[in-house]
């Protein structure tokens, strides 16, 4: 659905991507996890023709994003961090906004806002943040496009709202839909990513799915100072030291994405080795 | 469905700038009607004995129109400046032609068409209200209400009013072109622009006439140049076809404000956020 080939991208002087590859596949929702300022946010704008590649290119589904064709734009909706709703009542937008979709399903998106709490009636402008922010992200999984492009999509949520996204996004994954999301907050999605690509100073340093990562690494309370030894990475806590450590034979624990991301910052070459041996 | 150009994503284009801004051109509107009430009774105080002169209508029509619609036409592309407002602007599925169409119509043929009617809707009443109330007590001539399509503009006896209009189209894709270009501060940024860019013009001007062409004048227009010689005691008359003037007269009144168009079509597609 979305390969990059060879992507370079810079701010004036400041390099974000030297000959990047990548690709996304429909029916699957990527975690694009990464420190402050690595690309993140810079590599779903250009996925969405926000923002040109100086050399490469990118392609989703057979398009330029650059061109900016309305075909394309149609299947790809963002939502990014920073975002903006018109201060006019929700029935208002939908009813300005939705043509522009044509697979747009009115009745979804009824049952996301109810899942949100949020009643359809409403006026933006009276909306908090939050709110405004649940609305945005209804109306994008209520488009049906084909590509859902994600800038920290829980930030400004509250708990019981993350929930309730991981429960939307769960549901409306299909297998013609690609969901990327760029996220600090490794938490709250932590069951619903099923590919973990971790961007550091504008490369891939890590790229796996998350059943390849189970099944190879463990993420534990270490038992005694050889398994802390052997550990890709370790940090303590009120219980012990927890640890992930390659897996052992047949052993199955709990993918845990913050440790996960700690671990291959830390210590990349060790489990880029394990998984590219 | 053509990528291009599409009649139906052009009237969801129009009808969604509507919904997004209609509050603020409402308020607008208003706010504009009632500035203008307060500028005509100011100065039928200022000027009791002729109260709503003509020359005080048409300028304030002209003055205002310029003035009102070179600002508006900068703001138009003004979400462009935030990022926030630029990704939903950029991300509407609709084409750049789409998008400059929308905003032509909005800033040129809406603009103007709201404008007029709105200053007709406060000049008759203004005229109406001083004709009835102030001149009958007073022995002065009643003012009827300007046409500004047939007016003579006094500081500019040989330009026509419809030919004023083309100008005032021209003067708008300059804003509007300046709205797409400069993320911030686009209307001073292109009035700077403006000067600039005629200041250039001009001294480009003046040298070629001072130190390129011969000595000598234009006689009638552009089109004829007197080139005298002092010495042999006989002037030269050359002349250059006339379809030349007519030509340079169409590139000013009717080419400038379309390729204005073409190049914020170019500038609102290589944009980005």
């Amino acid at each position: 659905m979305v390969s990059i080939q060879n992507l370079s991208f810079s701010y004036r002087k400041k390099p974000v991507f030297n000959g990047l590859n990548l690709s996304f596949q429909a029916g699957h929702v990527y975690g694009l996890l990464g420190k402050n300022g690595t690309g993140k946010s810079s590599l779903l704008r250009n996925i969405a023709g926000l923002l040109f590649p100086q050399k490469g290119t990118i392609s989703v589904n057979g398009f330029t994003p650059g061109d900016r064709l309305p075909i394309f734009l149609q299947d790809v909706f963002m939502v990014p961090e920073e975002f903006y709703l018109p201060d006019i009542p929700v029935p208002d937008f939908i009813r300005s906004y939705v043509p522009f979709y044509p697979r747009f399903n009115s009745d979804k998106f009824r049952d996301y806002m109810a899942v949100f709490e949020i009643p359809s009636d409403s006026t933006l402008q009276n909306m908090s943040y939050g709110q405004k922010k649940k609305v945005l992200i209804s109306f994008a999984l209520a488009s049906n496009a084909k590509l859902l492009l994600m800038d920290e999509p829980t930030n400004g949520l509250d708990i019981m709202s993350k929930s309730q996204l991981r429960k939307i996004l769960a549901q409306a994954l299909d297998e013609e839909r690609c969901i990327i999301i760029s996220t600090h907050q490794v938490k709250d999605l932590e069951n619903l990513i099923d590919r973990i690509t971790v961007i550091d100073d504008g490369k891939i340093l890590f790229d796996q799915n998350v059943e390849d990562i189970s099944r190879k690494l463990s993420f534990r309370f270490a038992i005694d100072e050889a398994d802390l030894a052997d550990a890709l990475y370790s940090e303590s806590s009120l219980a012990g030291n927890v640890i992930v450590t390659p897996s052992r034979e047949e052993e199955e624990t709990r993918l845990d994405l913050e440790l996960l991301y700690k671990a291959i910052v830390t210590n990349s070459s060790k489990i880029t080795k394990l998984f590219h041996p | 469905m053509n990528q291009f150009f599409s009649f139906r994503r052009f009237s969801l284009l129009i009808s969604k700038h509507w919904a997004d801004n209609k509050k603020r051109y409402l308020l607008s509107v208003i706010g504009f009607a009632l500035l203008l009430i307060v500028w005509f009774i100011f100065t039928i105080l200022v000027d009791p004995h002729s109260p709503m002169q003509q020359e005080v209508q048409i300028l304030t029509f002209f003055f205002a129109l310029f003035g009102t619609g070179a600002f508006y036409a900068s703001q138009y592309f003004r979400d462009l400046g935030s990022r926030a407002k630029g990704i939903n602007f950029l991300l509407v599925p609709a084409s750049a032609v789409e998008k400059i169409l929308c905003s032509i119509l909005f800033t040129i043929v809406i603009f103007f068409s709201v404008f007029t009617a709105v200053f007709y809707l406060v000049d008759v009443l203004m005229v109406t209200i001083s004709n009835q109330f102030l001149t009958s007590h007073n022995p002065i001539r009643q003012e009827g209400v300007i046409n500004v399509f047939r007016a003579a503009i006094l500081p500019f006896d040989g330009i026509s009013t419809l030919n004023v209009l083309l100008i005032f189209f021209t003067v708008q894709s300059i804003f509007l072109l300046g709205s797409v270009y400069f993320a911030k501060y686009s209307f001073i940024k292109t009035v700077i622009c403006s000067f600039v860019v005629f200041f250039l013009l001009f001294c480009l001007i003046y040298v070629l006439y001072e130190y390129v062409m011969p000595r000598g004048g234009y006689v009638n227009g552009f089109t004829s140049y007197r080139v005298s010689r002092f010495n042999a005691g006989e002037d030269h008359l050359v002349q250059i076809p006339g379809w030349i003037d007519d030509m340079i007269y169409f590139v000013l009144m009717y080419a400038i404000t379309p390729f204005l168009w073409v190049v914020s079509y170019y500038r609102l597609k290589e944009k980005q956020v």
